[in-house]
């Protein structure tokens, strides 16, 4: 049989091909890598292009509803959670620079002697402050207003030092590269099967440094009284994005799949002479920050080692054995995380239910 | 069923699809308005089921929205008049400025793949996106993975 066309393995994932079309093409499948290839070409392709337009389905519906809640019924509301991007996109935004300027979004220090001259932090928990829409909104109007359009190159320069890249491989092979014990589930839903070919992610490196004048102009623009001190001018901070896996549980006959992810924590090491403290405190006393959530970001003691969720609509706080996450679906999406012992874990997938994906991440 | 409880039911669902498609809110509202009108015109004795048959419309609606649209602005770009886009199917989603990255890629794209893409990631089958994009369903699979492939390089592009 000549290889079929790109098109059909398509239609042949899509589960859009007659029985019999089904048994020649899997039959063609077993005896040609080329073929395997492009199928897990096609694959990837979908699982890359699938959460943007997740996220951007989910912005659509927020816009539809907004405007919408005084023309129709109550009960037309769709579930918001994380993923509604428009907002918690601003969010990240919110939260790269609180690496930058606090570190309150995450990470230990190392209990050692280097930590006098050297910080770097690492998430090892997880925590959700509460947030209400209009709030949100209102700070990113105060943003925009005190602002207007801040070109965030002014504000520093980043580098990639360290690309990261990331390959599929057999199992064994990625256990062997993995900094640390790769787990599976011993749950899995029945059906699924654990993919062959895992995929390993590994070490990024980024380095960025301030521009303190410009960052403090901005700083006093949004009304601030506490700025950056001088001394961190061209220093580097750098991100350390550790190496992870993810390992893919497919159905067996249908499209169906979930991921589980595993990724040593990312850590933001400090510029020597540099007080994390000091860092912190200037973004709490941005006196734009609603007071409720300064509160609460305040009253994160291990601060260094949190990693701080916004918990909108749809964000559920849980516990996977012992482990504080977070459970959030949306559109029949539902997405896990948690974080146990400096590994970060995800579990993913479109129609998994949330008792489905508790038992699994709770077996691992 | 008479033509308000139809309204009621499917206007918030229809407007939804639509937005997702056209990636404005304003057009989308026309669309659906428009295929409402046609429900009427048409006549609801004639209609076995009213929600599929406004659903179908719309998407239609939406597809040459899309192809005018884009006409439009390759006559305006070759007048050498630069578009303008206060109202029209680029009207940003989020903010004043668009910045979502997937809304802007998939603008770049043809209106054909564009729709492929986002009726397949609506849920819909092969037949029903072959039939309301007026081409072969075998071919639905190759313009899938094309259009994907291109999705994902303009994103690229975009996110430098």
């Amino acid at each position: 049989m000549q290889c079929p066309d790109k098109g059909t393995w398509q239609a042949f994932l899509d589960d859009e091909v007659t029985a019999t079309e089904k048994k020649s093409l899997k039959i063609h499948l077993e005896s040609c890598l080329c073929c395997k290839k492009v199928i897990n070409e096609l694959q990837e392709l979908e699982n890359w292009c699938d959460p943007p337009m997740a996220e951007y389905q989910s912005v659509i519906e927020d816009m539809v509803t907004e405007d919408n809640k005084n023309k129709s019924k109550p009960n037309n509301q769709p579930t918001g959670g994380i993923l509604k991007m428009g907002k918690a996109k601003k969010w990240v935004a919110v939260a790269a620079s609180a690496v930058v300027l606090t570190g309150t979004m995450a990470f230990a220090p190392v209990q050692d002697a280097v930590a006098d001259f050297l910080s770097i932090f690492r998430v090892q928990k997880i925590e959700t402050v509460k947030i209400n829409t209009e709030e949100l909104n209102k700070m990113a109007q105060a943003f925009e207003n005190k602002l207007g359009e801040v070109d965030l190159q002014q504000l520093g320069k980043m580098e990639i030092v360290e690309q990261i890249d990331q390959q599929m491989l057999p199992l064994a092979e990625v256990k062997e590269n993995l900094s640390f014990k790769f787990k599976q589930p011993s749950f899995v839903p029945e059906g699924y099967e654990m993919d062959e070919k895992v995929q390993l992610v590994n070490n990024g490196k980024a380095e960025f440094s301030l521009d303190v004048q410009q960052v403090n102009a901005v700083l006093k623009g949004l009304g601030a009284n506490t700025f950056l001190p001088q001394s961190l001018q061209g220093k580097s901070f750098s991100i350390n994005s550790q190496n992870g896996a993810v390992s893919k549980y497919l159905k067996q006959g249908s499209q169906q799949h979930f991921s589980f992810t595993q990724y040593a924590s990312p850590e933001v090491t400090v510029p020597e002479g540099v007080n994390p403290v000091d860092l912190r405190k200037a973004l709490l006393d941005l006196p734009l920050l609603p007071n409720d959530l300064r509160t609460q970001l305040a009253a994160i003691e291990d601060w260094q080692s949190t990693m701080i969720i916004p918990e909108a609509e749809g964000v559920e706080d849980i516990t996977i054995n012992g482990n504080d996450g977070v459970y959030v679906e949306n559109h029949n999406f539902a997405y896990m995380m948690w974080v146990d012992d400096g590994i970060i874990y995800t579990v993913s997938g479109r129609n998994i239910d949330r008792e489905t994906a508790i038992k699994i991440a709770q077996s691992i | 069923m008479n033509f308000n409880e139809i309204y009621t039911e499917n206007y918030t669902k229809l407007l939804r699809q639509a937005a997702f498609l056209l990636g404005d809110k304003t057009a989308a509202e026309d669309m659906v308005q428009e295929a409402f009108i046609r429900l009427n015109k048409t006549g609801l004795s004639t209609i076995e089921t009213p929600s599929a048959w406004l659903t179908r419309v719309v998407n239609n609606l939406c597809y040459s929205y899309m192809r005018s649209e884009g006409s439009r602005r390759r006559r305006e770009e070759k007048v050498g008049r630069q578009s303008v886009e206060e109202h029209s199917a680029e009207q940003v989603v989020l903010n004043k400025e668009d910045k979502n990255l997937t809304h802007q890629a998939l603008s770049k794209l043809q209106p054909r793949d564009r729709m492929v893409l986002l009726l397949k990631f609506s849920g819909y089958k092969y037949h029903e996106i072959a039939s309301a994009l007026n081409i072969n369903k075998s071919s639905v699979g190759t313009i899938l993975s094309r259009a994907r492939d291109r999705f994902k390089k303009e994103y690229q592009q975009l996110g430098r």
